[in-house]
């Protein structure tokens, strides 16, 4: 598949004034959903409009950056966003995309079926009747086509990712190949960052041209303020026009809709719920129910070069230790990263840092429960986090299965991702009290921020129903990861546009409102 | 289709000044100046501390970076630097900023503040360094990172 460049993006930044306009459905963020429902309707002869936030920047220009450029020009607050630990939880760093594409611009491109165990929960005790596997299997072929989802071959794998392979198989937990929207990728490991050669079948050389030559219109750089309300209707947003990443406002903007879908992620779609008046006196859960997956990375030192940056970033995974709610999915991550969490100060820092060629990494995440919320705070977004008593009780589990895993495969030592703990070594794991380290001292990350608008079947303990439409507005749906009823277990991506294709489908049968 | 973005070039071209709609400094000063103080600790070797052109480099992309990061992140950075600069000398009774410490002595305070149980903003700061720092070329080679296939050629 070529790679394809939006000729005709509007950017925001370069307008001159404001705008006003209309259209039949409005759609409100441009990444993994957005671009979905976008590319549906506007095929099926609907006048779509797409307002994004953040900046279109063509992959022609993000695949030349250096990581810490894409956090600053693809990245929500340059990648520094965070979660405030409540209680024995640690600050949780969680990563989104904010632009064109959105998140999928920004991940490994994992790709995972929602996992049968999580629909049979959802469509029998949460009564989501057609979302079961039978129900949603047209769902995720359709996506899966059309952003080329493969296996990632063995011979892709980094050496980092080989030895934790051998490791987990010596222990009896052989590791599983990924599956990717990848398409010719030569293994240059930084996919997070936007793929510098066009092999990633991310949202915006996907669905987002297809989108556009059917007729749609996408507008960068234009924040949505608040919906417009028409009694028990929605009829539309408005917005400002900002004027580059210091988000300056360069005039406002309008939009009547005959139909609005949300699309703005877990983050940003239940704020602009609460600033439009919804929630209040309702059920109460909007912004609630926040799920992260929280992430945990185990580094180890082998005597051998390793230079992990080398292979496809994500190859493998396991799911041996699921019944812990762990699951293992392999990584890596920028030199400067690694060396940013690498003990000492001068020169036994250098010393640390020159060994960076030695290190692999590889991740863990959990299986969370909806520990989190996202407030509104002055109008601005403020997530915080509070880790079940089970969640907690897994961490410890998950650094100590991690480390075992490297020493089986030869590692000299680990780094666990506790902030101040210099290497260890089998011995000294042994001797750690894992389960009593504070929580402010455990590094922990997120990129996949979940359920703040779940799915329900009643609107006393959920935000939209069945279909995706608000329970509080007719017209309006939400299709992002925030209606994901409980957390996944595993890489979101394809699950989010499997549930936006859903709605886009129904969407394409439902009449518009005159 | 409209050139890129001009700010995308900002980081390597340095061409767009870096302030708000009043004219201000969108990153204090002060606060890259503690930056520098502490990054030249951080990343000083045997031989002294880091080349000032390559710290250079570093308090520009440390600029750029923060002016897209938003005024919370600046703002919470902003506590964890002034804390740094607090807390360190303080760690080995040195009763005077960390800027005013000769390098020697700033490498121990800092060491001491990483060990003790308030080291927690100085990790914040030590990561925001070493991402941007690292990716100096010369930075980059002396820690074995070639990187080559990781950027698009132009």
């Amino acid at each position: 598949m070529p790679e394809a460049a939006l000729v005709n993006v509007i950017h925001g930044r370069e307008l001159e004034r404001g705008f006003e306009r209309s259209c039949d459905v409005l759609v409100i963020g441009s990444g993994a959903a957005g671009a979905v429902i976008a590319a549906e309707l506007a095929e099926a002869g609907q006048e779509v409009v797409v307002v994004e936030e953040g900046a279109y920047v063509p992959a022609a220009e993000y695949g030349r950056m250096r990581p810490s450029q894409s956090m600053r020009h693809l990245w929500r607050d340059a990648g520094l966003t965070f979660a405030l630990g409540i209680g024995n939880s640690p600050a949780i760093n969680v990563m989104m995309g904010r632009c064109v594409g959105g998140s999928s611009v920004a991940t490994g491109g994992v790709c995972f079926r929602i996992p049968s165990a999580v629909l049979h929960d959802w469509s029998t005790r949460l009564g989501l009747r057609e979302l079961d596997e039978r129900a949603m299997e047209p769902c995720f072929s359709e996506v899966e086509q059309r952003i080329h989802v493969e296996e990632v071959p063995v011979e892709a794998r980094s050496r980092s990712t080989q030895l934790f392979a051998l490791g987990a198989a010596a222990l009896d937990h052989p590791l599983k190949p990924l599956r990717r929207n990848t398409k010719n990728c030569n293994g240059c490991g930084r996919c997070n960052f936007g793929c510098p050669h066009g092999s990633k079948l991310s949202v915006d050389v996907t669905y987002l041209p297809r989108a556009l030559a059917a007729g749609a219109t996408l507008y960068s750089d234009c924040a949505v303020d608040r919906l417009t309300i028409d009694r028990d209707r929605v009829t539309g947003a408005t917005g400002r026009v900002l004027d580059g990443p210091r988000a300056r406002t360069r005039g406002r903007f309008a939009v009547r809709a005959r139909r609005v879908v949300l699309s703005a992620g877990a983050y940003a779609s239940p704020l602009l719920l609460m600033k439009s008046g919804l929630g209040r006196g309702r059920s109460g859960q909007i912004g609630r129910n926040l799920t992260l997956h929280p992430g945990f990375r185990v580094m180890a030192r082998f005597d051998e070069l390793v230079q992990g940056w080398k292979g496809a970033l994500q190859s493998a995974y396991s799911d041996a230790f699921e019944r812990e709610r762990i699951t293992l999915v392999g990584l890596f991550v920028p030199p400067g990263v690694l060396a940013a969490t690498l003990p000492g100060i001068a020169e036994s820092h250098a010393r640390s840092a020159a060994g960076i060629p030695e290190l692999c990494v590889f991740g863990g995440m959990l299986h969370d429960d909806a520990g989190g919320t996202v407030h509104s705070v002055l109008g601005r977004p403020l997530m915080t986090y509070r880790l079940s008593a089970a969640d907690r009780a897994a961490v410890p589990t998950l650094m100590r299965r991690m480390a075992e895993i490297w020493f089986a495969a030869g590692a000299r030592s680990v780094f666990l991702p506790v902030l101040g703990l210099g290497p260890v070594d089998r011995d000294r794991l042994r001797s750690l009290d894992l389960e009593h380290i504070p929580a402010h001292r455990l590094e922990c990350a997120s990129q996949h921020p979940l359920g703040t608008c779940r799915m329900g079947t009643s609107a006393a303990d959920s935000v939209v129903d069945p279909d995706g439409q608000a329970w509080e507005l007719r017209e309006l749906f939400v299709a992002d990861g925030s209606i994901l009823p409980t957390s996944l277990g595993v890489n979101p991506q394809l699950s989010i546009m499997s549930m936006a294709t859903r709605i886009a489908w129904k969407l394409r049968e439902r009449r518009l409102p005159d | 289709m409209p050139a890129v973005p001009t700010d995308l070039a900002a980081a390597e071209t340095r061409l767009l000044p870096l302030r708000n709609a009043n004219g201000a400094p969108i990153v204090a000063a002060r606060t890259l100046r503690a930056l520098r103080v502490i990054a030249e600790a951080l990343f000083a070797t045997a031989r002294g501390p880091a080349a000032p052109e390559r710290l250079d480099w570093l308090e520009l992309e440390l600029e750029d970076f923060l002016a897209h990061a938003g005024a919370r992140t600046r703002f919470v950075l902003g506590l964890a630097v002034l804390a740094v600069c607090v807390l360190a000398p303080l760690g080995v009774l040195r009763f005077v900023p960390l800027r005013r410490l000769r390098l020697a002595d700033r490498i121990h305070a800092l060491r001491r503040l990483e060990s003790s149980k308030f080291s927690a903003p100085l990790f914040a700061v030590k990561a925001l360094l070493s991402l941007l720092y690292y990716e100096h070329p010369d930075a980059a080679r002396e820690i074995g990172f070639d990187g080559e296939c990781q950027r698009r050629p132009s």
